[in-house]
């Protein structure tokens, strides 16, 4: 993200075209990431998320957050002459403890495009409290859909023929087709003849958004299905001219890593399919931590291969024999899916079942005993769904399961680093034991400003002890936690 | 005890002033920036770690009197001393306690430690006079040193493609800064004249500041390429700068933050840096001092008094020349001294 938001930031401070396609090119070729750089030179021609929020409520949010009149803000607002800049400079934080990606980002936009308020707040504020100033006022207009910068198209085709030393005429071609950054892959934009990477090139995932509950309603088992949701690693198994390749949602590739499949490689023909990866053990899946610990190693032993098995749990056929199907129904795909699935018939391998339900009771019932069967939600999805990245996001859905609640004593509240000095935000909580109190928990997130505001009135008037930043709370608050 | 006269901060018992902008008998000055060390007082009263510069910009003839940090003397009954303020090398608060009232006046300053200037030390008193050039919330800083390897990447990166980094820095406080912290195995730094000068008064009290000035005769024949220059602002532009072939020039200030000011400065690449207080240096500042009231000078005054009203803080505004630029709303072009 922040490559991206530093060249913006030089590119809104210049006129000079030279120096606009050096510094394009310079951005294109120290970003590494090919989904950023896509959607990169997409945002530079134009193409944008949907803005999601008015600047309004932003400015609301800002002075909540940073525990300001709004007077104040106004004034600072008239220097800058830029909401998104103002909040940028008032928010930021000084830590950076993030390394998402633009379109990282740009996706947690689009995921919450329908949400409510409280669901987009949250995301606004995981951005401010999280990204430096020039990336939050990135951010902040991507949200709000105001990106907007002016680069005329032949200064971005001059910087990626720069870059990639291509024909000016086959980039500007490329580049004036009708193409949306989410569908398409940068080796498919600009590396027009070479096929060898398009081997191992994954399809744009699908975007599962979470549904709210008034949706819930319209689901009927006539034209949906319900499959469980997995906690794993989301990833397509790529065979092509029967080679095998796994990527990730990020693009990582890490074949190497599971050799578990490479007996894929023979005999049941070129495919991709979409899933997610589990360790199982036993009839379900065990703790998706165990799964990337062992991913992230660099040599692997046999007992570690034996106590953590990596399973795919198939959920989509997205190719066959080199035939690209996403446009075909979902109803086709799985039909397609499991003759595949009885042809491979491995144990690594598994065909994520359907869950039979009747009404949106039972579709209820199934959720709630999704921890049995060791999955953290249901996925439904359209029969007739095709499989498309950038669209359509009624088409699939995520129920999760309820978070657990606990009740816990909160033993110490720390001042906010962010609001000020005023007010409380990260609290420590504890669980009784006997007579004693053990600490379990922090907490730093999840509540609203007029929560922060209450709790902050109420710790003033409670404390019993403060030292440096915190202040040491009797034990007659006991808030209830969700983990 | 004190008195806003139109000639400056007055001190009533002592008879003095303050940074005074008008002639007067008797000076103390907090720094020796030349918004706050004017010329044609009677007698000027300082620290003694600014006097050689002061003698430099004033000239050697004015009469001035230099004491040490800490160090307390008496001026007809008032007990005057000063107190670092972390804001270039020789900057002062000066603190003034008379019949167990005590003011401090803060002159400029910033809390965080440039490695260079003596780091500030918060002082405590019942009135505080603070500055507010950066009053606003969305003056924050990054640490210096996340800066300062910021424009150590840029210069590599430029000494990499054979190009030459122009740095417009002011000649007494961020010229000695920068030089004092970017890394030297990069390449060679130069200096204009006008920082030069100062320099040479700083290495003959004991700061050990790289030479590298550039004589006329240099500029014509020496290749720069790789190598950084630091310039006061006014310099850049000219034909001063035209000799070093293919360059890149940054600007480095507090007010680089914004955009706007960006464009309105024609500085594509500004990299945010001050010898003034942020936001939130200020607020930790006034807090610091556990002063009940507060008067605001220099930058932002009506709008950081009222915020620290809000803050049930007794808080004015110095009705002084400098307040007032900027209650229109309007960006001051002020310089960032
Ligand atoms: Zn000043
Ligand atoms: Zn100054």
């Amino acid at each position: 993200m922040k490559t991206f938001s530093e060249m913006i930031r030089l590119l809104e401070g210049t006129s000079d075209s030279i120096q606009k396609i050096n510094l394009i090119s310079g951005y294109l070729t120290s970003e590494k990431n090919d989904k950023d750089r896509v959607w990169a030179i997409g945002l530079l021609l134009g193409i944008r998320p949907t803005g999601i929020i008015p600047v309004k409520k932003m400015r609301q949010w800002c002075i909540g957050h940073v525990g300001i009149p709004i007077w104040l803000y106004d004034f600072s607002h008239q220097i800058t002459g830029d909401h998104a800049e103002t909040i940028g400079l008032m928010v930021a934080s000084e830590v950076q403890n993030n390394n998402l990606y633009l379109h990282n980002w740009i996706e947690k936009i689009q995921q919450v495009q329908k949400a409510q308020d409280d669901q987009i707040r949250e995301l606004v504020m995981h951005a401010w409290s999280s990204l430096e100033n020039d990336s939050v006022y990135i951010f902040n207009k991507l949200i709000t859909g105001q990106f907007r910068i002016k680069i005329s198209k032949n200064i971005i085709v001059e910087a990626v023929c720069k870059t990639t030393g291509q024909d000016i005429n086959a980039v500007s071609y490329h580049l004036m087709k009708d193409w949306h950054p989410d569908q398409i892959y940068w080796q498919q934009l600009f590396n027009f003849e070479n096929s060898e990477s398009r081997i191992s090139n994954p399809y744009p995932f699908s975007k599962i958004y979470a549904i709210h509950s008034e949706e819930v309603e319209t689901i009927t088992p006539e034209q949906w299905v319900a499959l469980w949701l997995w906690d794993g690693i989301r990833c397509q198994l790529i065979v092509r001219k029967g080679e095998i390749h796994i990527r990730t949602m990020g693009e990582e590739l890490i074949t190497n890593k599971l050799p578990e499949f490479g007996f894929l490689q023979g005999g049941y023909g070129d495919f991709v399919i979409e899933g997610v990866m589990v360790s199982w053990i036993g009839d379900k899946p065990i703790d998706s931590e165990k799964l990337l610990a062992r991913m992230s190693r660099k040599y692997i032993t046999k007992k570690v291969f034996q106590s953590i098995p990596a399973v795919f749990i198939a959920e989509d056929l997205l190719e066959e024999e080199m035939a690209d199907i996403r446009f075909e129904s979902y109803e086709e795909r799985r039909s397609r899916l499991k003759n595949l699935m009885a042809r491979i018939n491995n144990p690594n391998v598994l065909l994520s079942p359907l869950i039979e339900f009747n009404d949106r009771f039972a579709l209820a019932y199934h959720r709630n005993k999704a921890r049995e069967t060791g999955a953290i939600g249901l996925i439904l999805k359209k029969k007739t769904a095709k499989q498309r990245a950038d669209i359509v996001p009624e088409e699939i859905w995520e129920w999760k399961n309820e978070p657990y609640t606990i009740d816990a004593v909160l033993i110490y509240a720390h001042r906010s680093l962010i609001r000020g000095n005023h007010f409380f935000s990260d609290f420590t909580f504890a669980l009784w034991d006997g007579d004693n109190l053990i600490p379990v928990a922090k907490a730093f997130s999840g509540l609203g400003d007029d929560e922060i505001i209450e709790i902050s009135a109420w710790i003033k008037s409670h404390k019993i002890e403060s030292f440096g930043p915190c202040g040491e709370c009797p034990s007659g608050l006991s808030i209830r936690t969700f983990i | 005890m004190v008195r806003f006269t139109d000639k400056g901060i007055y001190c009533i018992p002592g008879d003095f002033y303050i940074d005074p902008w008008r002639r007067v008998d008797k000076a103390v000055i907090t720094h020796a920036h030349s918004d706050h060390a004017r010329s044609g007082h009677s007698q000027y009263i300082t620290v003694k770690e600014s006097i050689p510069i002061m003698k430099f910009r004033l000239g050697s003839f004015i009469k001035v009197c230099g004491y040490s940090y800490g160090e307390s003397f008496t001026i007809r009954g008032v007990k005057v001393s000063f107190h670092p303020a972390g804001h270039i090398i020789g900057s002062a608060q000066v603190r003034l306690e008379y019949k167990g009232e005590i003011w401090v006046v803060s002159g400029d300053y910033k809390l965080e430690n440039d490695g260079i200037s003596e780091p500030f030390e918060p002082v405590k008193c019942h009135t505080f006079i603070t500055e507010s050039t950066f009053g606003l919330p969305i003056f924050r800083w990054q640490p210096q040193q996340n800066v300062i390897s910021d424009i150590n990447q840029w210069w590599k990166s430029n000494a990499e493609n054979g190009i030459v980094s122009v740095i417009a820095a002011y000649s007494l406080g961020k010229a000695q800064r920068l030089l004092y912290n970017l890394d030297l195995s990069i390449g060679q730094i130069y200096t204009h004249a006008a920082i030069e000068n100062i320099h040479n008064i700083l290495r003959l009290q004991g700061y050990k500041l790289v030479e590298g000035h550039i004589s006329e005769n240099k500029l014509k024949t020496q290749n720069f390429t790789g190598s950084l220059v630091l310039a006061p602002p006014a310099a850049i532009g000219s034909a001063w700068t035209e000799k070093f072939g293919i360059f890149e020039e940054a600007t480095v200030s507090g007010w680089m933050a914004v955009k706007s000011i960006r464009k309105k400065r024609n500085a594509t690449r500004g990299f945010v840096l001050s010898d003034h207080a942020d936001w939130e240096g200020l607020n930790s500042a006034i807090q610091f001092t556990g002063a009940d009231k507060i008067y605001v000078t220099h930058g932002y005054s009506e709008i950081y008094a009222k915020f620290l009203r809000e803050e049930r803080y007794d808080a004015d505004v110095v009705k002084t020349e400098f307040s007032g630029d900027d209650e229109s709303g309007l960006i001051s072009e002020r310089m960032d001294e």
